[in-house]
């Protein structure tokens, strides 16, 4: 849960060099003049600090992590999350047109409402559709994102069947320094971001920044569109700003109070008659935010201890042929304890979570709140790790559920390494499913999932290699289903399918990201494919280093999908490859030059039907660094 | 710029005028050959402590002198000022100069003991002011602690190369600290530059006296080792 972001954030602070152990402070305190006999002969240095590299430390030490770096971020340009996503995240997404435009994003072959969205620490969504509002999320104000698929009910809570995608915005921890930008691009795209985050004085960090994109955009709709086809540039508008303070007390705690706000604009094209008369612009405005109070410190030499206190809302209002008003807020509690126990760790927490619908539509009920306690350990025995995770969730609506997950993993080596896991997830029913008048069951149950998965990791040279098989079973899915067309627990799936993972540094000034699935998503009712998910998909991200300048590509490969629940000829939408360039300069060490190609082929593609995507766009970016 | 008239045929007045400007000249040249000698003079005396010196510098080669002068033979030739050698540390020179301060075998008493004193003399002043003519860079200071690999950066795997002009101020506190080449990584380039600027240095020295001077500084944030599953329970809290 988000209060794992929070001891992960103070872990990884500057303060805890607490961690580090004390063989490694001897190679940190190197004498002075080093260079001549420590240095190799190629490069001249006069000092070298050098560590131990470190294992990324998730909060699921068993089940693998995908992490999208400040670097990879920056490299994007003025994009989507959800195509950055499709690239690097190893997950399957649909956009409904261009930049802006409502996205999905489906992980592990898991519907669109399997997938949670936490903004640091704070849970993030609309309680009415049950997805979140990816497009709202401004690149240029976070600095990382983690990515774990997988059933991971029993450490987050409800929904998350397909996974948990976590975004962090830029704090001093990662992102230091200031920073200015302006980007040009295609259909008159057009970004200014400006950011700091840096110290002040020993003991705070500080943390701002905002961003202001607009793009005139393409036309959303095509005239396959069967809801609504209107040939006009459906555009986008976005205002982003975050703040985030944080206070160490001492080397063992600290507290930290972070903000983000994201209004949109964003024209799109609906109504049920393609007549020319009777088309109208339509648009709707969205507001995201979070707030999120975090405390985390250590109570004693053996007990780490977190508090999140959040709150988070999104807003969307449609100007269009039926205008509306949904307002979800999300207001959360959570403790979360760690202590050294028995040769491991053990977790024990507490949660909070209640979830308000305030909208013109009258639901039936309009909030509900969710009681959830966790108890887990993980602990190693020479090469054995084991991790155990329980949750019991008290839905106001539904009553109580249990998830767990038992994980294990062997180190064959210390390089390599086998690792198993099974765990069960949940979905919780969205406000409109239940409560919707006229089209609401309220009695639903949630959706529950089996899962297991095996899998494989290991270096290679420069390089990480992983590979996971896994088998997912969804049941009591919510169909709207015949004869009363009213939202039933009926449906089934099972997705399984290997990922390749590899990523590295393959020489000393390329660095290459891969991910690849192979899946069979299956509705269990037809044995057909899943709507709108393929068979393979992957990407490939290259980074090559020359002297001052970077260049760069993205490589994306789609299978074929349908965009219905029988794999009919009418419903296909083809399989896709796509080719993005980058590249950035560094004229000074305070001026920076950057630019990116988007679908360099100028590929037509579908990830919707009726829907657009972006053809071959370029941009242009003047990024300054003042040395403050 | 070229005459474009004819310069004026001098009258015999005007020879009056040549006299004295011809005069100044020599009382110019004069006084600066005066000046000279007695530059000369100075480093005569001391260069029987450059001739030791010599052994520590690596070059220039230091011309060879005469010996010390015994009495009654004739003034040590002019030497010509030499530069020096890139600073040899105060204590060698010092070392030096006590070397040749204890009395060397010489015929006459009187003017034996004249040009120890007279070296012994300089010897003191040397050691006082070791180098007057020292010009050198200023340096790091031994005890400057280098940064801690920042945790993030260890995190993510990132490595990367830093190099920085610093300026360092008269009392060796450093000035403004400018980035020449980045790393490519912020959280490096700050680490590395929040560092540095609380280090001392030995300030730069011109003609022996501290100014304010500028060193181009290189770090190198480097990762080893391979990952380890082993340790990785050791991670967790």
């Amino acid at each position: 849960m988000s209060l794992r972001t929070a001891l992960r954030l103070s872990h990884s602070s500057s303060h805890a060099a607490l961690r580090v152990p004390a063989a490694l402070a001897l190679l940190l305190q190197a004498p002075l003049h080093v260079a001549a006999q420590t240095a190799p002969a190629s490069e001249a240095s006069d000092y070298v600090v050098t560590a131990a590299r470190s294992q990324v430390v998730t909060r699921d030490s068993v089940r693998p992590v995908t992490v999208i770096t400040a670097e990879d971020i920056r490299q994007a340009g003025a994009g989507s999350l959800t195509d950055l996503l499709r690239t690097m995240g190893g997950v399957e997404i649909t956009h409904n047109g261009g930049l802006g435009q409502a996205s999905s994003i489906f992980m592990r072959g898991a519907s669109s409402d399997h997938t949670v969205l936490i903004v640091d620490g704070v849970r993030l969504g609309s309680a009415t559709l049950g997805t979140a509002s990816f497009e709202s999320i401004p690149l240029a104000l976070i600095e990382r994102v983690e990515v774990l698929p997988g059933p991971s009910s029993s450490l987050y809570g409800a929904d998350a069947i397909g996974g948990v995608i976590q975004v962090f915005t830029k704090s001093a921890l990662r992102s230091p320094g200031a920073t200015v930008s302006l980007t040009g691009g295609s259909h008159n795209l057009q970004q200014a971001v400006a950011g700091y985050a840096g110290r002040i004085g020993e003991q705070t960090e500080l943390s701002a920044g905002i961003d202001f994109l607009r793009t005139d955009g393409i036309n959303a709709t095509n005239a396959d569109n069967t809801y609504g086809y209107n040939p006009d540039k459906d555009g986008y508008l976005n205002r982003g700003g975050h703040v985030g303070i944080t206070q160490h007390f001492g080397p063992d705690q600290q507290v930290a109070l972070k903000l983000l706000r994201s209004v949109s604009k964003v024209h799109y094209d609906d109504g049920p008659d393609p007549d020319a008369d009777t088309r109208q612009d339509s648009y709707s405005t969205t507001v995201t935010q979070t707030m999120a109070l975090q405390w985390s410190g250590k109570l004693s030499e053996r007990w780490q201890s977190s508090v999140v206190v959040g709150r988070s809302v999104d807003l969307s209002n449609d100007y269009s042929t039926f205008p509306g008003t949904f307002k979800t807020t999300q207001q959360q509690f959570g403790w979360l304890n760690h202590v050294a126990l028995a040769g491991g760790t053990a977790t024990a927490g507490v949660e909070f979570l209640k979830q308000e619908v305030d909208s013109d539509t009258p639901y039936n009920l309009t909030e509900r709140t969710i009681r959830s306690g966790m108890l887990g350990w993980r602990g190693s025995f020479g090469a054995h790790s084991v991790q155990i995770d329980l949750r019991q969730d008290r839905n106001s609506q539904f009553g109580n559920h249990g998830t767990g997950q038992l994980g294990w993993a062997y180190a064959l080596d210390g390089a390599s390494r086998v690792r198993a896991s099974y765990g069960t997830a949940f979905h919780a029913p969205t406000f409109n499913e239940l409560y919707y008048p006229g089209f609401g069951t309220p009695d639903l149950k949630p959706e529950h999932s089996k899962s297991f998965e095996f899998g494989a990791d290991t270096r290679l040279g420069g390089a990480d290699l992983t590979a996971t098989l896994f088998d997912n079973r969804i049941t009591d899915l919510i169909e709207y289903a015949p004869p009363d067309y009213l939202p039933h627990n009926v449906a089934k799936a099972r997705i399984k399918g290997l990922v390749l993972t590899a990523g590295g540094q393959i020489t000393r000034d390329l660095r290459a990201k891969l991910n690849f699935t192979w899946q069979d998503p299956l509705n269990e009712e037809t044995d057909d494919q899943l709507r709108r998910r393929a068979r393979v998909f992957g990407g490939l991200h290259l980074v090559q280093q020359l002297g001052t300048a970077q260049v760069g590509s993205d490589l994306t490969w789609v299978g074929k999908r349908y965009d219905a629940d029988v794999e009919s000829a009418d419903a296909r939408m083809g399989a896709y490859g796509l080719v993005d360039l980058f590249a950035g300069w560094a004229i000074t060490p305070q001026w920076r030059v950057e630019g990116r190609v988007n679908n360099l082929a100028d590929k037509r593609y579908t990830t919707a039907q009726g829907y657009n995507s972006p053809g071959r766009e370029a941009q242009l970016t003047l990024r300054w660094t003042p040395p403050l | 710029m070229l005459a474009t008239t004819a310069p004026p045929v001098p009258t015999a007045p005007r020879w009056r005028g040549v006299a004295v400007v011809l005069a100044l000249h020599g009382l110019v040249l004069w006084g600066w050959s005066m000046a000279s000698r007695s530059r000369e003079v100075v480093v005569q005396v001391e260069t029987p402590a450059l001739v030791m010196i010599q052994v520590a510098a690596p070059s220039p080669a230091v011309p060879e002198v005469a010996a010390p002068a015994k009495p009654g033979s004739r003034p040590l030739p002019p030497v010509v000022p030499i530069r020096m050698p890139p600073a040899p540390p105060a204590a060698a020179i010092s070392e030096a100069l006590a070397s040749i301060a204890t009395p060397t075998p010489a015929p006459a008493v009187s003017a034996a003991s004249a040009v120890p004193v007279l070296v012994a003399a300089a010897s003191a002043a040397s050691a006082a002011n070791p180098a007057p003519r020292l010009t050198r860079a200023p340096q790091p200071l031994p005890g400057n602690p280098l940064p801690v690999y920042p945790e993030a950066a260890r995190e993510d795997g990132l490595e990367g190369r830093v190099a920085m002009w610093v300026e360092v101020q008269a009392d060796g506190l450093v000035g403004e600290v400018r980035w020449a080449q980045t790393s490519g990584t912020r959280l490096l380039d700050q680490a590395a530059r929040d560092a540095v600027r609380r280090w001392r240095f030995a300030p730069a020295l011109q003609a022996g006296e501290p100014v304010a001077g500028r060193l181009l500084l290189t770090l190198q944030f480097r990762l080893q080792g391979p990952v380890s599953w082993l340790a990785q329970a050791e991670a967790s809290l």
